[in-house]
Formats: C-alpha cells, sequence, structure tokens
C-alpha cells in the first residue's frame, strides 16, 4: 500500500512535470465553439470564441444538442513519427477530426446505453495525415446534461503519451487498485470479526472499508445499460454515505466518545440521499449530488472535530496519524465536491480515493498495532500464567517432600516405639525375671547361664531382623537354624528343616518375621529342654486361599505338660507373641511327640 | 601325626580362659600361646605361624584383621577362625577377605570351638546364610543375572548355587542333598570361596594400591 502511494505521489510529480517540461507537446486551452448537430466538421458557420475547458453549465447555461469545437496548430516541419491527440477527459464521449476527416470516435450515450468515461483518451495520427504548417482539428460533443470539454494536447507520440499513461493510472488503475484493496481489507477484517467477536471498532472498520471499496467501483465502470447507470449512483451514494457514517462511528469509538443521538441521526441520515434516488428516479440526481453530499460532508467534519478531540486528548502517534490522514481524506473530498460542482477545471482527476486509500492504511494499522498489542498482552498473560503453575507445582512439591519427610519420621518413630516395646516385652522382662531368680538364690550356676544365654538368643533375634539389609524371612529363619545347630548336634538332636512351595525370597514385616522367628526359637528351646526328642522336624510352608505362612515344629519327644510349661514366657508368651501378628497357634501334645502350628495371615 | 598348634588371641580374660581350658583338653592339639593384644599376637605369628589362629577382632591395640593378613602372607595355609559376638555380617566379611576360613560365635559350647576347628583342619568352613548372601553380592555384583557376563566373577556355577542355597536357609545337608553331594564336600567348597574371596580381595588390594600410586 504505502509502495502504491509513493508510485501514486511519483505519478502526480511526473504529470506536473511533464506537463510543465513537454515542450513538443501543444495544449489547445482556446477553441472556436458552434452549436450545430452536424454529422461531419460543419463550415460557414459562426463560431465564437471559447477557453478550454469549458463547462457548459457555467458558460451556456441554457444550450442542447451537440456542438463543435475546432482550434488550430503549427506543424513546423513535415514529422517522420506519429504523434497522438490527447483529450484528457472526454466524459460523454464524441468524435475527433483532423483537417476535415475522422480520428476516431468515442461512444456516446443513447437510448440503449450510458456512458461515463473516466479514462483519458488519446487518438494516433500518422505522419502523412499532418500538414506543414497550419493543422485544423475539430471535436463534435453530443451536448449531453453538464456538457464539458477538456484541453487538447498534440505532439510526438514519445512527449504526449508519457501524460496519458499518467493520468492513465491515476483516474483509472489507482480506482481498480483501491477497489481491490479496499474490498479484499474489509472482508479480511470483517471475516475476523465474525469470527472473534472483538472490538466493536473492528467490524465498523471494516464495512468502511467495504463501502469505500463500493464506492470506488463507480471510477471504473464506464458503460452502463441506462437502468444500470442509476443504480450505479444508488449504489455509490448508499456506499459514499455508509463509509462517511461507519467512519464517524469507529472515530466516535476510538476517541471514547458518547454521542448516542447522534449516532442514531446520522445512521437515519445515511439512506435518505440513496432512497430518494432510488425511488425518486434520476431526475433527483441533480439534487442528492449536491445537497445529501453536503450533509456527509458535515458528517465528515463532525469526524475530523472527533479526531482532532482525541488527538488532542490522546496525544498517541496513531491518534495523530489519523487525524493526519482524516484532514487529508475530507480536504480531497470537498476537493472532489467542488471539482463535481464545477468549481475546478474539468480536467482535474477525482482524488478522494487516494486519501481513502491512506486512511484506510492508518486505521488498519492502529488495528493491526492493536491486535499485536493484545496479543502480546495474552501471551504475557499465558506466560505469566505458566509461571504461576510452575510456583504452584514447586509449592507442591516442597508440601509433597514435607509430606514424605513427615511420613518418614513418622515412620521412624513407629519402629522405634516398636523396637521401645519389644525390648521392654522381651529382653527387658527376660533379664529382669532372671535377675530377680539370680537375687532370690532361685537359681543355680547352670540356670544363670541358661538365663543368659536366652538373653542372648533373644537379642541376636532381635538384631537379625531388624539390620538393615537382610533379605526376608528366610534368611533370618536359616540364621536361627545356623546358629542353634551346634546345640542340638551337642544334644544329640537331629534338627531337620523344610521349605514348602516357598519362593526364593518371602518378605513379611519386621514385627511379623520377629514373632515369628520367636515362637520358632521358644519351641525349639522347649524341645532341648523338656522332650528327650531324636529327631526336630520343622516346616516352613506357603499356603494359599487363604494366603498365609504355615511354620510347623514336630517333634518325637515325649511332649510336655501343656500346663506346667512355662511361666511368664513358654506356652503364653508364644500365645501373645502369636496373637500380636494375628496368627493362629496350635500345639497337639501326644506320646508320640509334640507339634507346634504356626499359622500367620499374610496380607 | 603331629598336633595342631593353636594359637589364641582374645581380650576378654573369660572367654580366653574358656578357649584354653577347651582346647588344653583336647590331646591332639598344642596350644602355642594365649595372648590379648595384637602386639603380642604379631610377635609371635612373625616368629612362627601356628596351623590355626582363634582371633577376636576387636583387640585394645587394634583390628584383628590385621594379624589375619600378615599371617596368611606368612603363611598361606594357615586356618583362621574369627570369634564374634553376633556373627555380624561386615566385620567377618572383611575377616574374611583378610583370610580367615571360619567364625565362631563367642557364646558357642567349648565342644562346638573344638568341632569348629577340626571342620577346619579338614578343610571345611561353615557360613550362616547371612554370610553366604553378603559373599554372593560381594564377588559377583548386585545383580544375580550378571553372573555369567561379569569377566572377573571368581565362583564358579556351583559354588554360587551353593552360597544362594546356603542364604536362602539350607542346611549343609539340605544342600548336598539337593546338589547330590556330601555336606562336608559342601562346607570344603565354601572354604574354597572362602579362599577366593581373599584372593580376590588382595588383587583388588593391589589394583587399589596401583591406582593409589603405591606400586
Amino acid at each position: 500500500m504505502a509502495k502504491f502511494l509513493a508510485r501514486a505521489a511519483l505519478l502526480v510529480f511526473i504529470v506536473t512535470v511533464a506537463q510543465a517540461a513537454s515542450s513538443e507537446a501543444i495544449r489547445l486551452t482556446s477553441a472556436e465553439f458552434v452549436l450545430n448537430d452536424s454529422a461531419t466538421p460543419p463550415r460557414e458557420v459562426a463560431w465564437t470564441r471559447v477557453e478550454l475547458p469549458e463547462r457548459w453549465r457555467k458558460t451556456r447555461p441554457e444550450a442542447a444538442g451537440p456542438g463543435w469545437y475546432r482550434a488550430t496548430f503549427e506543424v513546423p516541419q513535415a514529422q517522420a513519427q506519429a504523434w497522438l491527440v490527447y483529450l484528457p477527459r472526454m466524459r460523454d464521449g464524441g468524435r475527433v477530426f483532423l483537417n476535415g476527416e475522422l480520428l476516431g470516435e468515442v461512444q456516446e450515450s443513447d437510448a440503449s446505453l450510458f456512458v461515463r468515461w473516466m479514462q483519458p483518451h488519446a487518438f494516433q495520427v500518422a505522419p502523412a495525415r499532418l500538414r506543414t504548417g497550419t493543422n485544423e482539428l475539430q471535436v463534435r460533443v453530443p451536448g449531453v446534461d453538464d456538457q464539458s470539454m477538456s484541453t487538447v494536447y498534440i505532439g510526438a507520440e514519445t512527449a504526449v503519451r508519457p501524460l496519458v499513461d499518467a493520468r492513465h493510472w491515476i483516474v483509472y488503475t489507482s480506482a481498480q487498485v483501491t477497489v481491490i484493496f479496499a474490498i479484499l481489507t474489509a472482508l479480511f477484517v470483517i471475516a475476523i470479526w465474525v469470527r472473534r467477536r472483538m472490538a466493536f471498532e473492528f467490524g465498523l472498520f471494516g464495512l468502511a472499508t467495504l463501502f469505500w471499496g463500493l464506492r470506488t467501483v463507480g471510477f471504473i465502470v464506464e458503460v452502463y445499460s441506462p437502468w444500470g447507470w442509476h443504480a450505479m449512483r444508488v449504489l455509490q451514494y448508499t456506499a459514499t454515505g455508509g463509509f462517511v457514517v461507519t467512519m464517524t462511528l469507529f472515530m466516535l469509538r476510538y476517541s471514547g466518545l458518547q454521542a448516542p443521538r447522534f449516532e442514531k441521526a446520522i445512521v437515519a441520515y445515511w439512506p435518505s440521499g440513496p432512497l430518494l434516488l432510488a425511488i425518486g428516479g434520476m431526475r433527483w440526481h441533480d439534487f442528492v449530488d449536491r445537497y445529501y453530499q453536503v450533509g456527509l460532508i458535515g458528517i465528515s467534519s463532525v469526524m475530523l472535530a472527533t479526531i482532532f478531540y482525541a488527538g488532542w486528548r490522546l496525544r498517541t502517534l496513531g491518534a495523530l496519524a489519523l487525524c493526519g490522514g482524516i484532514l487529508v481524506g475530507v480536504g480531497l473530498g470537498v476537493h472532489d465536491y467542488l471539482l463535481s460542482q464545477g468549481w475546478f477545471d474539468y480536467e482535474r482527476p477525482y482524488l478522494l480515493h487516494f486519501g481513502a486509500d491512506l486512511l484506510i492504511l492508518i486505521v488498519g494499522g492502529l488495528l493491526a498495532d492493536r491486535f499485536v498489542r493484545s496479543l502480546r498482552e495474552a501471551e504475557q498473560a499465558s506466560a505469566h500464567l505458566a509461571e504461576r503453575v510452575r510456583e504452584k507445582e514447586q509449592e507442591l512439591l516442597a508440601n509433597y517432600e514435607r509430606l514424605r519427610g513427615l511420613e518418614r519420621e513418622h515412620a521412624v518413630t513407629e519402629e522405634r516405639h516398636r523396637i521401645m516395646q519389644d525390648m521392654h516385652d522381651g529382653l527387658g522382662s527376660q533379664l529382669l525375671t532372671s535377675l530377680a531368680a539370680v537375687e532370690r538364690g532361685a537359681l543355680d550356676r547352670q540356670g544363670v547361664a541358661q538365663a543368659l544365654r536366652e538373653a542372648m538368643d533373644e537379642m541376636r533375634l532381635v538384631i537379625d531382623t531388624l539390620s538393615p539389609g537382610r533379605e526376608g524371612l528366610l534368611e533370618a529363619l536359616g540364621n536361627l537354624r545356623y546358629r542353634l545347630e551346634p546345640r542340638f548336634r551337642s544334644a544329640g538332636v537331629e534338627l531337620r528343616m523344610r521349605y514348602r512351595d516357598i519362593p526364593d525370597r518371602l518378605d513379611v514385616p519386621a514385627e511379623s518375621a520377629l514373632q515369628i522367628l520367636r515362637v520358632l526359637q521358644e519351641s525349639l528351646a522347649n524341645v532341648l529342654k523338656h522332650s528327650n526328642a531324636r529327631v526336630v522336624d520343622i516346616e516352613v510352608a506357603l499356603e494359599r486361599e487363604p494366603a498365609r505362612l504355615v511354620l510347623r515344629i514336630a517333634d518325637d519327644g515325649g511332649g510336655f505338660e501343656l500346663k506346667s510349661a512355662g511361666s511368664g514366657r513358654g506356652i503364653p508368651g508364644m500365645r501373645r507373641r502369636a496373637e500380636r501378628i494375628g496368627a493362629a497357634l496350635e500345639i497337639a501334645a501326644g506320646n508320640d511327640g509334640t507339634c507346634i502350628t504356626l499359622a500367620c495371615p499374610l496380607s | 601325626m603331629d598336633k595342631t598348634s593353636i594359637l589364641i588371641v582374645e581380650d576378654e580374660p573369660e572367654f580366653l580362659r574358656m578357649y584354653c581350658d577347651a582346647i588344653a583338653g583336647e590331646p591332639s592339639f598344642d596350644l602355642v600361646g594365649a595372648v590379648a593384644t595384637l602386639g603380642d599376637a604379631l610377635a609371635l605369628a612373625e616368629k612362627a605361624v601356628p596351623d590355626v589362629l582363634v582371633v577376636d577382632l576387636g583387640l585394645p591395640d587394634g583390628s584383628g584383621t590385621e594379624l589375619i593378613r600378615r599371617a596368611c602372607q606368612l603363611r598361606p595355609d594357615c586356618d583362621v577362625l574369627v570369634a564374634t559376638v553376633f556373627g555380624d555380617d561386615r566385620h567377618v566379611l572383611d575377616a574374611i577377605a583378610a583370610g580367615a576360613t571360619g567364625y565362631i560365635l563367642k557364646d558357642s559350647p567349648a565342644a562346638e570351638l573344638l568341632r569348629c576347628i577340626r571342620e577346619l583342619r579338614a578343610g571345611g568352613s561353615p557360613i550362616s546364610p547371612s554370610i553366604a548372601r553378603r559373599l554372593l553380592a560381594r564377588m559377583r555384583g548386585p545383580e544375580p543375572d550378571q553372573v555369567q557376563t561379569r569377566q572377573d566373577n571368581p565362583l564358579t556355577e556351583r559354588e554360587a548355587d551353593i552360597l544362594r542355597l546356603v542364604a536362602k536357609g539350607l542346611s549343609f545337608a539340605d544342600v548336598g542333598s539337593v546338589l547330590g553331594i556330601s555336606a562336608h564336600t559342601v562346607v570344603a567348597h565354601v572354604k574354597n570361596i572362602y579362599r577366593k574371596l581373599s584372593v580376590h580381595s588382595r588383587g583388588e588390594a593391589v589394583f587399589e594400591a596401583g591406582q593409589m600410586g603405591l606400586l
């Protein structure tokens, strides 16, 4: 877009410079005129002198019907190259003659079609058709309503062609570009706005741009059917009014001004002109063209005031750019209005679409800026959110760590408590009862040794089950058997141990393991003390459904008195230990031996 | 047949006396010394290393492992019996690494001490499940599956099997019947394993010494 504007500016510059510099091109600014409907250049009539460009509305308001212009120019010598006769504007068509012969024709309006030429027209002249010396150019115009005649440029094609091209670009190509640019921008903005209901301004801007694109279509369509021309005029006022109204609404919102009644008023005003033209027909055209547009210029000036107020209040680059853009736009709009009302010479091009392009560019830039800014805000918000999430995560992690620490601490405390309890129940009470017995003198040397040995055994059991790095119950069972083996050997008792359905590794809680080992140790001690057995069979089995570990200690001795056996320890002690781990203890004593079965449920 | 010469190193007078009495009552054993300090023991060992050393690890002037290492250097076929209170794995394992071939709980009956010494002289070594597990772990690394892949694993398949079964709590007789060998062969294997650990450990020590720039 910037490129487009730069190019346009360059072309305006070229036109100006070229017009000044093209000394080779002759510009006819005066001519002779006669009102005459002859099909070929008339002779022997009363010509009157006129200045070009001429607008009939001003110079001959009551004239109607075809007329003829003629002017002469000098060709100093015979020409080798083609020349061009160039009329910057031939809005209503006509015919061009050189030295009495038809040079070219531009379609005029008739009953079946309506023309409104915007492009410049140029006619090539072969060198042979030029006379050395004085040549005469005649132009026939149709003499329609608001007929006008532009100046005429004549000269070598090399000199005149750039003028034609430049004007073509300014009045025609740039309008085409504007149409495409505005409609694409509008569709883009409106599509975004419909999909993402962002600020209402986006929608207004999209509509304004769309209106602008539609308005400018009138500058690139040149031939209409009669009703097509009517429709085009209605469309053009609708679009122009729509543009002015929506743009004004946009500016009001952009500036943060609240004027609901004014807004309603201009929205109501908007369709008035187009409706009048649509219903009333083309005879209302001049009225609408003059007075409806004055209203639009009034609305535009409110828009101007609004944006200047905003620019003064906000003092942001965007607001100031808007001010500049609007100023240029309104200036060009006034220019075009005055041009259409005949205040300027007929050849001046309409320029408002450049201003509108500039405005669309500025507003688009502002909205894009706002869009980018809100994107950035969204990004910052999400970054902030991510940061918060990370913080929370770390907090959670810290909490979790703390909880785990507490749990660990709790487990350690629990374990300590258990060990203390164990010392109290086991070794402590054992030593205490032994001590009491020794002090009472109830124990002989062997009894003392026995008591101490039992205390020692108890301690080894505790160490065996508590020291870290042990591999479960089997190892502890093996260690116990290994420790007791010498005693059984010296007592002449065979100690057998069998496993049934036992996996390579059997993990039971340390508490259960300790109690199981104690029951085993106690049972084996009883065997050694009381039974006179020859063989002890230990069976360790894993049963399923219900899952339990079954320990069976069977000897072939004489059995022992269930009641008399043991006081604090012995059988009641074994029962207590079994209870503590929820295990069942069965003792079957008979003449052929004793069988103690401990069934410990496994979770 | 020559009598078995025995040196006892024990700082607890009660145990020292008990061991001395037990050995004195056995005609085939010859008590060549009974000392209470590492210094005295080393001095005696320098003169002549006996057939059997009964050593307490926690001596007032140093660790018994030092004596074990020196004695085994001077006389590799010397049998060392470690006397320990709890059969504590780590210390016993250190002693085995230093060259001990057996250990005995201090409160074992006198007869058990004599039996142990006889078993050692006959080429066998006692081993508890915990010690077996430790040995297995120490000699082959933590993963059981790596037995075949580890290059420096000094254990034979059979030896590893024995340790595994003992660690599981089986008696020597049971291990023997599982593997189809006698209980005596099992304890002989165990003694071999002990020897290997000590050699293995010496290798490691040499390696480490090399690493530290001592050699």
